[in-house]
């Protein structure tokens, strides 16, 4: 994967165990009540295999301040076909 | 059936301009289909015209996508059955898959553990693709069947539906 949304970080498709742990690692250097925002690159949420890794982990973490960006069907159609700033 | 509907009622509308419309470029059924020329995993440019002649899947897929990879044995059944076959509009059957990876190596190894024996290109920009722009892919799996002229017969047809119209086009 790459980043979409301007100013992410692409960590991969978190349902795979190595990519869960470059999240963890990434989270690891945050203070707890950092601003977090999760997205899916792939999928409608519905059927997206990579939030409810994220959130959990994130909870299991004692994160205070994170949220789910809504991209109801996918990041395609939701961000980068409104034209909304996208990373290099 | 809807589509069919308002293609055959554009097509009377159209006239003697029927020629002009369908060679006309877009995404509705009876347009040409948009030219793609992308490369290969050895980095060779493949055109989607270069295919002229036969009955074509345009497969938009991907390795993150998890119902793509589980229609890419149901492709490869197709494939054997189809691709010597001869169809009313041309010789042959191809698949032209469009992956929207972003790692090539994801892509590469799934190819090559699968197997997979038809056309594959990707310019590896994930939803950035400009393909993904000009067919207004708005998600994954997504296919365009084309006749052997690069008209477009049928879209996003899956399972048996995709299957009963490519045999649909078999000469009788």
């Amino acid at each position: 994967m790459q980043a979409i949304v301007k100013g992410s970080v692409d960590i991969g498709p978190v349902m795979m165990a190595e990519n869960l742990n470059v999240l963890k690692q990434q989270l690891s250097k945050l203070p707890k009540n950092a601003e977090i925002v999760v997205y899916c690159g792939c999928c409608p949420f519905s059927a997206c295999p990579n939030i409810r890794p994220a959130m959990a982990l994130l909870k299991e973490m004692q994160f205070t301040n994170y949220k789910l960006l809504n991209l109801p069907q996918n990041v395609k159609v939701d961000w980068i076909d409104k034209g909304y700033p996208m990373s290099e | 059936m809807k589509n069919q509907l308002l293609a055959i009622a554009l097509l009377i509308f159209c006239g003697s301009f029927t020629t002009t419309f369908a060679q006309t470029p877009g995404l509705e059924i009876g347009n040409k289909a948009s030219e793609i020329s992308l490369p290969d995993l050895n980095g060779k440019e493949i055109a989607l015209s270069s295919l002229k002649g036969k009955l074509v899947l345009i497969d938009f897929w991907a390795t993150w996508c998890s119902p793509c990879v589980e229609e890419q044995t149901e492709l490869a059944r197709l494939y054997r059955k189809f691709k010597n076959a001869g169809f009313s509009d041309g010789k042959g059957f191809e698949i032209y898959g469009v992956s929207l990876d972003a790692k090539k190596n994801n892509w590469e190894n799934f190819v090559k553990t699968k197997k997979i024996n038809w056309i594959q290109v990707s310019d590896l920009k994930f939803w950035k693709s400009p393909v993904a722009k000009t067919y207004n892919i708005q998600e994954l799996p997504y296919n365009i069947l084309i006749d052997g002229n690069g008209i477009i017969l049928a879209k996003n047809l899956h399972g048996r539906d995709l299957e009963k119209a490519i045999a649909g086009y078999l000469v009788k």
